[in-house]
C-alpha cells in the first residue's frame, strides 16, 4: 500500500512540473500577470507617500513588459502606468503617454474617455484645478453618452462646492444646464433618459426638493417604467418638500395616464400611506 | 451519560481507533482522491496548456467567454471540480466505499484483510454499489433544490407581515439549512451500502431496510454523521464563498489550495463515514 501511495504522489508532483514547465505563455497568463501587476499597483497607491520608488518603478516595468508581449492588455496597463506617474508626481510624463495612448487608440472611445478623465486627474492632483476642469469638460463634449462624461459636472460641482459656496453653486447650475440640454434629445435615446437621471441628482444635492420632484414627474412621465424606481422617491420629495399632496398629485396623474400598469395597485398604497383619501384615487 | 449516547461515543472512539490500527481503511477511498487530484490538475493547467482543447469549449459554451479568463476561470473552478467529483463518486465511489465497508468488518474482527479480497467480496455488487451512489448524489441535490423552491413559493403567498419576515430570515439562513438537510438526506441512506455488502441486499430491499434502520435511531445516526461533518464545514464553507476566500487572500490560487485540502480531507472525512456506519451496523445486528 505504501508503495502506491508514494507511486500516486509521486505521479501527481511530476504532472504538475511537467505541465507547469510546459505552461505556454498564453492570454490566460497574460491576465494572470496583469491581475498580479494590478495588485501590486493597489498595494502602492493605498499609500503612495510612503512608498519607496523602487516599488513604483518595478511595477510600471512590469506593466511595460506586458505592454511587450501582450498587446491585447495594452491599453489597460498604459492607464495603470499613467496612474502611477500621476501619484508619483510625474504630472507631464503622464500626460505626455496619455495624449499619447489617445492618438494611438483613437477608434476606442470608452479609452479615450477614461485617458481623458485620468488627464484631467492629473491636474488635479497637481493642484490646478483651473485646468483640470478643462480637461474635464473636454471630455464631457467629446464623450457625451459616457458614464464618466455623465458624473464629470456633478463632480466638479460638488468640488468647487467644498473651495466656495458661490462657485459650487454656479458649477451646479452648469451641470444642470449640460444635463438639460442631453435630456432634450430623442426619447428612445438612453443619454436624454440618463441626462434625467443626473438632472435630479443635481437638484437632490442642492436640496432642491420643488425642482428634483418635478424632474421626477417628467421622469416618469417620459418613461412610465421609470415610476418602479421612482415611486419611492417622489413620495420621499413630498414628505421632504411637508406637501405629500403634490407626490399624491403625481401618482394620481400617473394612474390616470397608465390604469393598467403593474405598479398601480402599489401606488394606490402609497397615496394612502401618504394621507390622500381612497375615494379619489381613480380606480 | 445516557446509554445511548455512550454508544455514539464508543463509536467514534472506536472507529477513529480502527483507522488508526489499520490505516489500510483509508486505502480505497485514497484511489478516488488520487483520482480527483489529477482532475484538478488537468482543469487548473487547461487555460495554460494543450488541455484547454478539451475542456474550455464547452465552458464557453455553457458559462460564456467571461469563464475563460483569469481570474474568473478560478472562481468557477470548484464548480466545474465539483462536476468531475460527481462522476466519479458516482462510477467508482460507491463501489470502493463498499470496498472500505468490507475492509472495516475485518477490521472489526481484528483481521487486515487484502485488498483484493474486499474486492473479491464485492464482486456481483457493482452494480448495485453505482445506483447507491447516484441515488445518494440526487438525493442530496434534491436536497439541494427544495429548500429554495420552498422560500419561493413562500414568498409569493407570504403579504408584508410576519411571515415574510421569518421567511428573510430562512433566505439568510440557507447555507446552513442546506447542511443540516444534506446530513439528515446522508442519516437516511446511511447504512444503504453496508447493507448492500454486508447484508447481500439488493439495491431496492437495502433501501427500505436502511430507511427503517435509519428511523429506528434517527438521533443517533443524525448525531453519529455530524459531528465529522461539522469538522469539514469550514471547507465546505469557504468552496461556496470562494469570493470571500480571494478577496481576503488577494490570491486566485488559494482557490486550488482549497480543493486540494479538500480532496484530503474527505479521505479522512468518507472513510471515517463509511467505517463508522459499519460499525453501527454491525452493533445493531448483534
Amino acid at each position: 500500500m505504501k508503495k502506491t501511495l508514494i507511486f500516486f504522489g509521486a505521479i501527481l508532483i511530476v504532472l504538475f512540473g511537467v505541465l507547469s514547465l510546459i505552461k505556454t505563455k498564453n492570454p490566460y497568463a497574460a491576465e494572470k500577470r496583469f491581475w498580479k501587476a494590478r495588485n501590486a499597483t493597489r498595494k502602492i497607491l493605498s499609500n503612495p507617500e510612503t512608498t519607496p520608488p523602487a516599488l513604483f518603478r518595478e511595477n510600471r516595468e512590469e506593466y511595460e513588459a506586458i505592454i511587450r508581449q501582450h498587446p491585447p492588455l495594452a491599453k489597460e496597463s498604459l492607464l495603470a502606468i499613467a496612474g502611477l506617474l500621476i501619484h508619483e508626481k510625474e504630472y507631464d510624463e503622464a500626460r505626455d503617454l496619455l495624449a499619447e495612448s489617445k492618438q494611438k487608440y483613437a477608434e476606442d472611445a470608452e479609452f479615450g474617455a477614461r485617458a481623458q478623465f485620468l488627464a484631467g486627474y492629473s491636474y488635479e492632483k497637481e493642484g490646478n484645478w483651473r485646468e483640470a476642469v478643462q480637461a474635464y469638460e473636454a471630455l464631457m463634449e467629446a464623450h457625451i453618452g459616457n458614464r464618466m462624461a455623465f458624473q464629470i459636472p456633478l463632480y466638479i460641482a460638488r468640488q468647487d462646492l467644498k473651495k466656495d459656496t458661490q462657485r459650487g453653486a454656479e458649477s451646479y447650475e452648469k451641470a444642470i444646464a449640460y444635463y438639460r440640454r442631453l435630456s432634450q434629445g430623442p426619447k428612445e435615446n438612453p443619454t436624454a433618459f440618463n441626462a434625467l437621471n443626473y438632472l435630479y441628482l443635481a437638484y437632490h444635492e442642492q436640496q432642491k426638493w420643488e425642482e428634483a420632484l418635478g424632474v421626477t414627474e417628467e421622469i416618469v412621465v417620459t418613461y412610465p417604467r421609470a415610476m418602479s424606481d421612482y415611486a419611492l422617491v417622489i413620495e420621499g420629495l413630498g414628505r421632504k418638500l411637508n406637501q405629500p399632496e403634490k407626490a399624491i398629485a403625481v401618482f394620481e396623474s400617473f394612474i390616470q395616464s397608465h390604469p393598467d400598469h403593474p405598479i398601480v395597485p402599489r401606488l394606490k398604497e402609497r397615496i394612502q400611506k401618504l394621507g390622500g383619501k381612497r375615494q379619489n384615487v381613480p380606480s | 451519560m445516557s446509554k445511548k449516547l455512550n454508544t455514539l461515543i464508543d463509536i467514534w472512539y472506536d472507529t477513529a481507533g480502527l483507522i488508526k490500527k489499520y490505516p489500510h481503511l483509508l486505502f480505497p477511498l485514497t484511489i478516488v482522491a488520487f483520482l480527483e487530484a489529477l482532475w484538478l490538475e488537468f482543469l487548473y493547467f487547461a487555460p495554460y496548456t494543450f488541455l484547454g482543447t478539451l475542456i474550455l469549449p464547452p465552458i464557453r459554451r455553457f458559462l460564456g467567454e467571461l469563464a475563460l479568463h483569469y481570474p474568473v476561470y478560478l472562481l468557477i473552478l470548484p464548480r466545474i471540480f465539483n462536476l468531475g467529483q460527481i462522476f466519479l463518486y458516482i462510477l467508482i465511489g460507491g463501489i470502493l466505499t463498499g470496498v472500505t465497508v468490507v475492509l472495516a468488518e475485518g477490521a472489526n474482527e481484528g483481521k487486515t484483510l487484502s485488498l483484493q479480497a474486499a474486492w473479491k467480496k464485492i464482486r456481483g455488487r457493482w452494480f448495485a454499489l453505482i445506483l447507491a451512489a447516484l441515488f445518494l448524489t440526487l438525493l442530496i441535490r434534491l436536497v439541494g433544490t427544495l429548500p429554495i423552491a420552498a422560500l419561493r413559493a413562500g414568498f409569493a403567498f407570504a403579504g408584508r407581515g410576519w411571515l415574510r419576515q421569518a421567511l428573510e430570515f430562512l433566505t439568510g439562513a440557507l447555507p446552513y439549512i442546506h447542511f443540516l438537510l444534506g446530513v439528515l438526506a446522508q442519516t437516511f441512506i446511511l447504512f444503504l451500502i453496508p447493507l448492500i455488502v454486508l447484508d447481500n441486499r439488493k439495491f431496492f430491499p437495502a433501501i427500505g431496510k436502511g430507511l427503517v434502520l435509519s428511523g429506528q435511531h434517527l438521533l443517533r445516526v443524525y448525531a453519529l454523521l455530524l459531528l465529522p461533518l461539522i469538522c469539514y464545514s469550514p471547507i465546505w464553507y469557504l468552496k461556496g464563498n470562494v469570493n470571500f476566500l480571494v478577496r481576503k487572500t488577494l490570491y486566485p490560487e488559494s482557490i486550488l489550495i482549497l480543493l486540494a485540502i479538500g480532496i484530503l480531507a474527505t479521505i479522512v472525512l468518507d472513510t471515517y463515514i463509511a467505517v463508522s456506519a459499519t460499525l453501527f451496523f454491525l452493533r445493531h445486528k448483534k
